[in-house]
């Protein structure tokens, strides 16, 4: 499975491409500032077939109106409250910036996930609901690659104080996400590098220790 | 009193104890002052005083007393 990584000025975020080699079809999860992602979809003839949103903040739909004109077929995965918060600029926090986003998803181009697998582009992509950062955020397991947006970002706090954030839903979310690391060799955040399992499964340790300590 | 209610909203927006928060505090020396515990004061100050603070005028600020002076004007 071949999986790149874009990091976006806003934030420093990160969207990422994931796809089996050889395969012209391709998955999004997230989706960041759309002219570097056109460049390489284009160099490498890729057609994206779905995308995969681990929370509605802003810094992790900033591309989103282009992606659906671009590609009014692809599927859009999301929580429902996720859903939402793409036609609310106070919600996804683009309010506080410059160009506010606010997206009304076509019907037939939702799919509201919570905890659930689906087969896309020839991937298997298993969401797990892990709210406390934001209500609607979701992991997903592709491959032996875990997406975790900004539920999960070793050797970091989870931020739980913006809207809709939950301390002790993070703890728990913290708790699902370590029950389905067995079969995980890289873990992919919303923000900073991709880590194998040599090093993030000590940085996960350390995280959900220190939120049983702070209980 | 008005100033010790920014200073308990900073360290609500930062996830750190009161305890590290004065008005003479650098903010740089704030491990939590990052992209997104500025992102969560500049909500918060919406939120609670209804104003609009740009990334701009947040990269200007020094120490927690520039955000309670913005906070409070």
């Amino acid at each position: 499975m071949d999986v790149k990584q874009f990091v976006n000025e806003s934030l420093t975020s990160n969207a990422y491409l994931v796809r089996l080699e050889d395969s012209l079809e391709c998955v999004l999860v997230d989706i960041g500032e759309y002219t570097e992602l056109k460049k390489h979809l284009l160099l490498h003839g890729l057609s994206v077939q779905a995308l995969f949103l681990t929370h509605c903040h802003y810094d992790h739909i900033l591309g989103l109106r282009e992606f659906i004109n671009e590609f009014p077929k692809a599927t859009i995965f999301a929580h429902s409250y996720t859903m939402e918060a793409l036609k609310d600029p106070k919600l996804n926090l683009s309010f506080y910036r410059e160009v506010p986003i606010e997206v009304d998803i076509p019907p037939q181009n939702r799919n509201l996930m919570v905890d659930q697998d689906v087969e896309i582009a020839s991937l298997k992509v298993t969401s797990l609901h892990t709210p406390g950062h934001n209500p609607g955020s979701l992991s997903f397991l592709i491959g032996n690659f875990l997406f975790t947006g900004d539920s999960l970002i070793p050797g970091h706090k989870i931020v739980t104080k913006l809207k809709g954030g939950n301390k002790e839903q993070a703890q728990k979310s913290l708790e699902h996400i370590i029950n389905n690391l067995n079969d995980v060799k890289y873990l992919a955040p919303g923000h900073g590098s991709m880590l194998p399992d040599s090093s993030f499964r000590q940085l996960v340790e350390e995280q959900y220790q220190f939120y049983i300590i702070n209980e | 009193m008005e100033e010790q209610k920014v200073i308990e909203l900073i360290a609500e927006a930062l996830e750190v104890g009161i305890e590290t928060i004065a008005s003479e505090t650098l903010l740089d020396d704030l491990e939590e002052y990052d992209s997104m515990g500025k992102l969560s004061i500049i909500v918060i100050l919406d939120e609670e005083y209804d104003k609009s603070l740009s990334g701009e005028e947040m990269a200007s600020f020094k120490t927690v007393s520039d955000i309670i002076s913005f906070a409070l004007k």
